[in-house]
């Protein structure tokens, strides 16, 4: 009987003390299979996300009419420029960052406007007025405040090399503003002004060695530069002139002076001699490319791959554009915007490769963006109107522009050819 | 509420994250959060991404903390709260077929 007792003891003590690390194993077990089935999740969850972004809408073709997006997007751009409240908190909201941006926001919508318009003709005449607005409204600003209202501050630091002090990125901008409205549809009134720009540019940029003008003082932009040599193309389809000699010369010198010698991309910024302040840019060289297609389509497409190449990024259905390539990294700074560590993904470049990569109808990469835009770009439809929350109204605008691009260039270039 | 339903509700929220039921309420609590940023309007802060305040009256800083915020708690719902909820799935799969071969041994 004793035995008994000891033994059922024994045994109860040994199924207590099992109890603790049959516990241990199953707390184990359960979780590995838990680190198991979130490695598992992962793998099939990350490659599916960009299915639930990259639906909405296909880039329109060139000869269709608008697509919904652009439609969204342009409503609400026009609502700021009817909306006089609205038109100051955006405004002032943009210019208390970077006035750049207020002239630049501005920019893009006229010539977003310009090609909407030839795309679908019954609306000229809600556009039009609206273009003409804001043309007019910039150069009164430019005209009573100065050039220094749409530079930032660092401008008046020093003097501007060339006197009198102009700036090619106001110049170049209002200058192609005033040639789509004009292709839109004439507007005598804005034939001298554009003239007298086209003008000035070629002079000031004459005056270098190596053909280029001043944005900033001793500073000059590739990005400005495209923009005038489009202005230029544009000026010479509506009045009749001729500037292919200096539109040669001019790339001449930026195949010897401005290509980057690891990646053959044009260089960003430079000095009135020619020498380099800033490697290839994302912000610079998408918009380049797609001017640069007025002037010599080659060049331009050759630029467009080569920045595909260095600096167009892809992963799981998500593409966005670096701004600097691998061999010529530079700081973050307000044309680079937000630039996303590992991925070195940067806000100014992927917004400016929409206009590459819709100008160049490279349409696997566009469809990559717009689900990287619909990702992280935070959407806001309210009232038919859309925006980009992460964007602000030139971001707006250039995504805005990059919908609807290239009736107008096509136009040019089939003129050209005849 | 029923005994019952206390006991249950307590189950739930006291089950370790790698389990079926633990990995279930991680992704509700981040939903739910997610569900309140949203509802507060913090979608219109994440524009200090492009530099930009969300309006004249905010700061760019202020614009930037609860643009943040609602980055983290946006990145939650959509990359984490999913794998978590197939986890979950995937997990309760793994210990039913356990169990199963444990039985049968």
């Amino acid at each position: 009987m004793e035995t008994q007792l000891s033994n059922s003891a024994t045994a109860r003590r040994a199924d207590e003390s099992a109890l603790p690390i049959e516990k241990t194993k199953t707390n184990r077990a359960r979780q590995l299979t838990g680190l198991i089935a979130l490695f598992i999740a992962a793998a099939v969850w990350l490659p599916c996300v960009h299915f639930f972004f990259s639906g909405g809408h296909a880039p329109s073709e060139r000869d269709q009419p608008l697509s919904s997006f652009a439609s969204a997007l342009a409503e609400r751009h026009l609502a700021l420029w009817t909306d006089p409240v609205l038109k100051e908190h955006e405004l002032s909201r943009m210019r208390r960052s970077n006035p750049e941006w207020d002239f630049m926001g501005r920019s893009f919508l006229v010539w977003s406007l310009a090609e909407m318009g030839v795309r679908e003709p019954k609306e000229k005449q809600t556009y039009l007025p609206v273009m003409d607005q804001i043309i007019e409204d910039t150069i009164r600003l430019e005209r009573e405040s100065g050039i220094y209202t749409f530079l930032m501050g660092y401008a008046k630091a020093r003097p501007f090399v060339k006197q009198p002090a102009r700036s090619l990125f106001v110049d170049s901008e209002i200058a192609l503003m005033l040639g789509l409205r004009r292709v839109l549809s004439e507007k005598q009134e804005y034939r001298q002004p554009l003239h007298e720009r086209v003008e000035v540019m070629i002079e000031r940029m004459r005056a270098s060695k190596a053909l280029v003008a001043e944005s900033y003082p001793d500073e000059c932009w590739l990005f400005d530069h495209a923009v005038a040599l489009a202005a230029i193309k544009v000026a010479d389809y509506l009045d009749g002139t001729d500037h292919s000699a200096f539109l040669g010369e001019w790339l001449a010198a930026a195949r010897t002076n401005l290509v980057h010698s690891q990646t053959g991309l044009l260089i960003s910024s430079f000095t009135t001699d020619g020498m380099l302040l800033d490697g290839p840019e994302g912000s610079s060289i998408w918009m380049a490319a797609h001017c640069l297609r007025l002037v010599d389509a080659e060049f331009a497409g050759d630029q467009y791959r080569r920045a595909r190449k260095e600096l167009g990024r892809e992963l799981a259905g998500f593409a966005w554009s670096r701004e600097w390539p691998v061999s010529a990294r530079n700081p973050m700074d307000i044309d680079s915007g937000m630039v996303i560590p590992v991925l070195d993904a940067s806000a100014g470049g992927s917004g400016l490769a929409f206009v590459g990569a819709s100008s160049f109808k490279d349409h696997p990469y566009r469809t990559k963006l717009q689900a990287s835009l619909n990702f992280g770009g935070f959407p806001l439809k309210r009232n038919g109107c859309l925006k980009y929350c992460a964007s602000n109204q030139v971001g707006d605008a250039v995504l805005l522009y990059s919908e609807v691009l290239g009736p107008i260039w096509d136009l040019i270039n089939k003129k050209a050819k005849q | 509420m029923t005994a019952s339903n206390l006991n249950s509700l307590k189950t739930w929220s006291t089950a370790p994250v790698l389990s079926p039921r633990g990995m279930i309420v991680r992704a509700a609590l981040i939903a739910l959060t997610f569900g309140i940023c949203h509802c507060l309007g913090l979608r219109e802060h994440t524009s200090f991404l492009s530099g930009t305040s969300a309006s004249v009256d905010t700061s760019l800083t202020l614009s930037a903390v609860l643009g943040v915020a609602y980055i983290a708690t946006y990145l939650g719902f959509v990359i984490v709260a999913p794998i978590l909820l197939i986890a979950s799935g995937i997990q309760a799969l793994l210990l039913q077929r356990n169990k199963t071969c444990r039985s049968d041994v």
